[in-house]
């Protein structure tokens, strides 16, 4: 069983296709999509978690790769600078997932890039700017 | 038992004094009472670390040669005051270089980080100050004097922030996200200084502080200082009184120390204050005792921009720091903006030094006022 999540880039040459449809159609693969939109460069942006068998979900990624996605799976996509956060927690509440938290004990301010969804919100909370986000 | 200045200095002096931060005390308390906890105990150490915007740096450069009287100066791109004598300044955390967000918080923590800083000054040109313009790069070291004056620290409680319209505000309180999905506080709680020592028994003119990992002293009520608000458990509900506070740049550590770029406010200062309380007897260790569950704060609106906004309800620190509160049976997630992580990290510095024999309290030479009141703005004529 694997569960990554993912950024699907769609080109402007095919930002209207049915691509992820598709792909769920013809993978079985149940995806939660995190984040979609589109950019102003016309470039389709799509964050998405797949969780399933690992053949399947490289069937999928294979699909979607094959009609012109960018893939990029998100693992170190969020990065906090440890000599500019001083744990105040203005990002914490303001984290829809709660990948910020404060520890019980000690109040540090800890972050969990697993449950991060690549939101945002935390970037213009932090006013050390010490997170940023690659995407 | 009653304990003087002088007898807990000697024990300090010895290795030999008793400190607790303003965290374990609560527990001492509860266990021995307080009559024998203040027996035991000869200093209470409190701390906090958040921004407090009313601060700033007196600064001398020193004269060049030729000299000049700078009526305009920029450092670092940030304007600093040109209106005291020809090579003396003051810069204010919340000055903000144009286009960025650097503003006199940064200029501050570069400085005590031990970076340079560029300096452009502008003067008349007169014939003892014939020169009009100069531009040079400075380290803290190469500075005659600097040290941070704050008019305006350590805020005995504040506000509760959140937003119930319908866009996110960007406020000095942080981000609010729209129709209360958030809230946000600022006080350090049972570890804030003033909270500690509530009506000021202890804390006054000259009391010795740990600033920024360096010596710093109190030297005046800051300014709204304010003795009107209600009270429960002893402490005040909502903002209250403040401290102006003095320390030598020089003697600062930089981890206690963060420029801030408040999104859609400005820049500001965020700095660790430790205050230590001398234990001089059992009324003095009671009030340390003080426990965030103890301690309210307002909830209050700050989509409604006028003064007279209304608390919305009270929630002791306790429930604040459980990172959720409930109004109106909606559930709101809470978050600090100040670091009560860096807050224990100041109080237990501040007990170390004292255990170690290196921080010795001062007698207060004056008490600060017993009652103050702040006024509004009048718009006139």
């Amino acid at each position: 069983m694997m569960d990554k999540k993912y950024r699907f880039i769609f080109p402007e040459s095919n930002v209207q296709d049915s691509i992820v449809y598709s792909m769920v159609t013809e993978c079985k693969i149940e995806p939660s999509i995190l984040r979609a939109g589109i950019d102003d460069d016309g470039c389709g942006v799509l964050i998405l978690r797949l969780k399933g068998e690992e053949e399947l979900i490289e069937k999928a990624l294979k699909f979607a790769e094959d009609n012109g996605v960018v893939i990029n799976e998100l693992g170190d996509h969020i990065m906090r600078d440890e000599q500019k956060c001083f744990s105040c927690g203005s990002c914490v509440s303001v984290c829809p997932t709660k990948a910020f938290s404060y520890d019980p004990e000690t109040f540090e301010v800890k972050l969990n890039i697993e449950k991060c969804v690549a939101c945002g919100s935390c970037l213009s909370a932090c006013s050390t700017h010490a997170v940023t986000l690659t995407l | 038992m009653a304990k003087t200045y002088e007898e807990i200095n000697d024990k300090i002096r010895k290795g030999k004094a008793v400190v607790l931060t303003a965290e374990e005390v609560i527990d001492l308390v509860k266990q021995k009472g307080a009559e024998k906890a203040a027996e035991e105990v000869d200093v209470v150490t409190t701390g906090t670390f958040g921004a407090m915007c009313s601060s700033g740096a007196f600064i001398n450069f020193g004269h060049s040669d030729p000299p000049i009287r700078m009526t305009n100066i920029m450092m670092n791109g940030v304007e600093a005051y040109g209106g005291l004598a020809a090579v003396d300044t003051y810069i204010g955390a919340t000055a903000k270089a144009e286009g960025r967000g650097y503003g006199g918080g940064h200029v501050i923590e570069d400085l005590i980080a031990g970076k340079t800083i560029h300096l452009h000054g502008w003067g008349p040109g007169t014939d003892c100050y014939v020169r009009k313009d100069i531009e040079t790069n400075i380290t803290l070291n190469d500075l005659n004097e600097a040290y941070l004056y704050n008019p305006r620290n350590l805020y005995q409680n504040y506000n509760v922030a959140t937003n119930t319209s319908d866009r996110t505000l960007h406020t000095y309180m942080g981000k609010l996200l729209p129709r209360m999905k958030n809230a946000t506080y600022s006080s350090a709680g049972q570890l804030s200084p003033l909270m500690n020592d509530p009506h000021l028994d202890t804390i006054g003119m000259g009391t010795h502080i740990l600033m920024a990992g360096g010596d710093g002293y109190v030297t005046w009520q800051g300014t709204q200082f304010n003795t009107t608000a209600k009270e429960k458990n002893g402490v005040p509900i909502s903002g209250s009184r403040t401290l102006a506070v003095i320390g030598d740049m020089k003697g600062m550590d930089a981890k206690y120390v963060r420029g801030l770029d408040i999104s859609g406010y400005g820049t500001s200062l965020a700095i660790g204050i430790g205050v230590p309380i001398p234990i001089l007897n059992e009324d003095i260790i009671k009030k340390t005792a003080i426990s965030d569950d103890e301690i309210y704060a307002c909830l209050i609106d700050y989509s409604i921009t006028s003064k007279n906004r209304s608390a919305m309800a009270q929630y002791t620190y306790a429930q604040l720091r459980s990172g959720m509160i409930e109004y109106d049976g909606q559930k709101i997630r809470t978050s600090s903006l100040s670091s009560y992580w860096g807050a224990k990290k100041v109080a237990a510095d501040l007990k170390d030094r004292i255990e170690k024999g290196e921080f010795l309290l001062n007698v207060p030479s004056m008490m600060l006022p017993k009652e103050g009141k702040v006024k509004g703005l009048e718009v006139k004529g």
